[in-house]
């Protein structure tokens, strides 16, 4: 009942959590994409090209949007096992969320490309591989949710215990007697 | 995790989820 009372709240708050960090990262990347071509720097030794400094508010976009998101998603993650249900699933779908998301900005900005971006082949690449990554989380969670509405949504059941092959014939007065004892 | 509490965990996921699209908006006008 506690973990029910606790742990439904701290799910939803966790998925806002989640959510929020991923629209940050989401908005820091494609703004890093239109502005500075997909790549930026600040700092170092290094003389950076012009057009290709950091802004300030997307590193602070992304940084949130990773950090935040890492945390969040462990808030839902332990929420969920706490209430029993299943964290590879809830897991799988966060994944997917993340590598949709950001796949969907590599292929959207690849086929509307911004002002002065010459080349795209690299976002398409990335995005191909972003959306493949994301279908590896989802598919799984679709065969478990299909598993779970065929079940008609009741918990998997136990495995059965499996029986050893190879059992050990202990002889009897060897199994009744304690040998390190002289008693 | 019973039938109704997985039914509760979904609606809490989607509640959250919603949520998070506003609250991403107004953090994203925020650190921008």
């Amino acid at each position: 009942m506690r973990a029910r009372v606790i742990g439904l709240p701290l799910v939803a708050v966790g998925a806002a959590g989640f959510v929020a960090c991923l629209v940050c990262a989401y908005s820091g990347m494609r703004d890093v994409m239109r502005t500075s071509g997909g790549f930026c720097a600040s700092g170092g030794p290094y003389a950076i090209a012009p057009g290709h400094q950091c802004n300030s508010g997307d590193v602070r976009l992304i940084m949130v949007g990773i950090l935040g998101g890492l945390v969040f998603a462990g808030v839902v993650a332990v929420a969920t096992g706490w209430l029993e249900g299943s964290v590879l699933g809830v897991s799988l779908l966060m994944w997917s969320a993340l590598f949709g998301a950001l796949g969907w900005n590599f292929l959207q900005l690849a086929i509307n490309p911004p002002k002065g971006q010459t080349s795209t082949g690299g976002w398409i690449a990335s995005g191909a591989v972003f959306e493949l990554m994301a279908l590896g989380g989802l598919i799984p969670v679709l065969i478990m949710l299909a598993g779970w509405l065929r079940r008609g949504g009741r918990a998997e059941p136990a495995p059965t215990p499996i029986q050893p092959l190879v059992k050990a014939a202990v002889p009897g007065g060897l199994g009744q007697s304690n040998w390190w004892s002289s008693s | 995790m019973s039938r109704a509490t997985s039914m509760v965990w979904a609606a809490a996921v989607a509640l959250g989820s919603g949520a998070g699209i506003g609250l991403g908006i107004l953090l994203e006008h925020a650190l921008k």
